[in-house]
């Protein structure tokens, strides 16, 4: 091509760069220098001579902040961290976490999604508000919510037992002839919900909710009903449309909101926090146990763990970015 | 009978979208479902359909109740004005979907669903285009495996949801000839839904009219052209003028200028007005060009009468047009060959100026 390039008549010549560059700024600052440090630190990477070679500076390093400089032999750190058998537990749990919250809500998520996109009913632009309500409060008040429902102080605690004998209905008694609430007979049979894995399962299920459907919504709206209907004219019944007309249309966009929903699930910290009970080994997830960890001084195997919580997201991101590619892809091809 | 609808209605909120249809599609012929947008015709499609309940009536085909059937068991093909094609399949993959998803015992075998989607192909005039996919197909060519896709499962009817509507003018044609042509060897009991007259008056056995819920008039294309039951399908089926005139003495009289209640209004068609640059017989209207358009070759001229100021349009062709153009186009005269009269004493035969 010879066509000169084109004048471009929209903005002053410099604007261009100057965004281009406070942003990328930004970015390096506030984003990419925390992410290296995390991975630095954790495999003691010796930050200050790194930095000194970078910056140029030669003898004399600058000094760092004594957190960067207290750590001992990082590689072996590591590794007796992911060793630790409180470590191992946190690790299992959110994994554990992640596969109970993941399918459940990919499940409703798409249900939800139908019923909004397929039907009109009374009450739908409310459910559509409601899908968001996890997004709009904070992760703390949702973990209180649990606490408020399933606590000892909770309702559950207000609910009482009753019996079915000699043909009368009668209150569930204890052997001190107290009534039995509803919490009271879930504690004596060792259901504990709340300060315990349930309690964080739940508190996950609910921070987590929104991304599935939310992004299954605008799709489907834009997928129609054409699609569907010609299916049922030749023959389709419900499930074969569902699976060998919808979801195939839908896949990417499910996917998408699946890796969200496990991104989400796998870096909860508030919700689970107040759910919790911090009991080391059973009901810490990873970022709970790295600020316990934090908090203990125990600056290495913090980093250790949250390596590798970074890692999780760092791989989640990019296989998100493909995601974003292939669905770019697909709306325009 | 192939499918009959009686008193059928479907209300969207206070919204009348069908009142009271009544209607009897003939076994083998091709339907059209003609009127404006918002005449409900696309409803009373999908309600044959399925795909909308009725809030009240029933449908039978071929003298079988279906009011109650579900879609997948009514044994339509259905054609959507945008394609409605699956993405995610190859053209051999969409016009096999219906076969395929049979249940085991009535499912024919690959072989025998291989030898019918060719045979399909052939006929929609798409072979070797089996594997690919709807994204690579033009307008047309969606719309023919749309169509394939519908005759794979062999409907006992076919409906059609403007199948051109999205198509541009060229193919538009084509396809219409096609339709019919493709309709003359199967005689498939056929409905299609469409707003544009002339593809209707083109490729249909029978018209129906739709407006505002309610049939306004059935017949063959002829008959509805020839003799509009009333002013709405006179309109819609072709341009008009409205020219108001007054009985006298079973004459009817051009040359009132203010209209009372009781003056029957003429209907007349562009292409029944004739120009003349003198008034031989003395039945023209002297009036005077306005502007002219050439539309290959015809010539649609605005006249504008010189006592009155009433505007025409009329349509000539241009051999006609080209005869006149030479003479003084501000005194010329016109002359209405065909007129239609929606009144109580319709009866006439004659006017004066």
């Amino acid at each position: 091509m010879n066509a000169p390039a084109l004048k471009n008549c929209l903005e002053p010549r410099w604007l261009r760069p100057l965004l281009i560059a406070v942003a990328l700024l930004f970015l390096v600052v506030f984003i990419l220098l925390p992410l290296v440090t995390i991975f630095s630190q954790a495999l003691d990477v010796n930050l200050q001579d790194y930095l000194a070679a970078a910056l140029g500076y030669e003898g004399a390093t600058p000094e760092l902040p004594p957190l960067f400089a207290s750590l001992g032999d990082g590689a072996s750190v590591y590794r007796a961290a992911l060793d630790d058998a409180e470590v191992r537990a946190a690790i299992r749990l959110s994994l554990f976490t992640v596969l109970f919250c993941v399918p459940l809500n990919t499940f409703f998520g798409v249900m939800l999604a139908w019923a909004i996109t397929k039907f009109d009913f009374r009450g739908k632009n409310l459910l559509i508000s409601l899908i968001e309500l996890p997004f709009a409060i904070s992760p703390v008040i949702a973990g209180l919510i649990f606490i408020l429902i399933f606590g000892a102080s909770g309702w559950l605690n207000m609910v009482d037992l009753y019996t079915f004998a000699d043909g009368r209905i009668t209150k569930l008694l204890d052997a001190d002839g107290n009534t039995v609430t509803l919490y009271k007979w879930l504690m004596a049979h060792d259901l504990k919900i709340v300060f315990a894995v349930p309690g964080i399962f739940l508190a996950t299920l609910f921070v987590t909710f929104p991304f599935v459907a939310r992004e299954l919504i605008p799709l489907m709206q834009e997928m129609g009903k054409d699609d569907e209907e010609a299916a049922l004219t030749l023959g389709a019944s419900g499930w074969q449309l569902f699976f060998k007309v919808t979801l195939p249309n839908i896949k990417w966009g499910l996917l998408y909101g699946v890796i969200l929903t496990s991104a989400r699930a796998i870096g909860e910290f508030g919700a689970v926090a107040v759910v919790s009970g911090n009991v080391r080994g059973e009901t810490t997830t990873m970022p709970l146990y790295i600020e316990i960890l934090y908090g203990e001084y125990q600056f290495a195997t913090a980093f250790a763990v949250a390596s590798l919580l970074t890692l999780i997201a760092l791989v989640t991101l990019v296989v998100k970015a493909a995601i974003e590619y292939v669905l770019k892809k697909q709306r325009t091809g | 009978m192939g499918i009959e609808i009686s008193n059928v209605s479907k209300y969207f909120g206070d919204f009348a979208a069908l009142d009271g249809i009544d209607l009897k599609i003939p076994d083998g012929e091709l339907t059209a479902l003609l009127g404006p947008s918002g005449s409900g015709k696309t409803t009373l499609l999908r309600i044959i359909a399925g795909l909308e309940t009725p809030d009240q009536g029933s449908i039978r085909f071929f003298g079988e109740d279906a009011t109650q059937k579900r879609t997948r068991d009514r044994k339509v093909g259905f054609v959507f004005q945008h394609y409605a094609l699956f993405k995610h399949m190859t053209i051999f993959e969409n016009i096999a979907f219906g076969l395929r998803i049979r249940p085991r015992k009535s499912r024919p075998d690959k072989e025998t669903i291989r030898a019918k989607v060719e045979r399909l192909l052939d006929m929609v005039q798409l072979n070797g285009m089996a594997r690919r996919f709807p994204s690579e197909l033009s307008g047309g060519q969606k719309q023919r495996v749309a169509l394939a896709r519908a005759l794979a499962v062999e409907p006992k009817v076919l409906l059609l949801d403007e199948p051109f509507g999205a198509l541009d003018a060229k193919v538009r044609q084509e396809l219409r000839r096609w339709l019919r042509y493709l309709h003359d060897e199967l005689h498939i009991t056929s409905v299609f839904v469409t707003h544009d007259q002339e593809e209707a008056l083109e490729v249909s056995d029978r018209i129906v009219i739709l407006n505002k819920g309610g049939i306004e008039q059935i017949g063959t294309p002829e008959e509805v052209y020839d003799n509009p039951v009333n002013p709405f399908v006179y309109g819609f089926l072709g341009n008009v003028n409205l020219f108001h005139a007054r009985f006298e003495e079973g004459v009817l009289s051009l040359r009132h200028r203010e209209k009372d209640d009781g003056d029957p209004t003429l209907f007349i068609r562009p292409h029944d007005i004739s120009i003349a640059p003198d008034n031989a017989d003395g039945k023209g209207i002297a009036a005077r060009v306005l502007t002219h358009k050439v539309l290959g070759n015809r010539v649609r001229v605005t006249l504008k009468t010189l006592e009155g100021d009433r505007e025409a349009e009329a349509e000539i062709g241009k051999k006609e047009w080209n005869a006149l153009k030479g003479n003084d186009l501000d005194a010329i005269y016109l002359r209405i060959l065909e007129a239609k009269i929606y009144a109580p004493n319709e009866t006439w035969s004659d006017y004066v100026i």
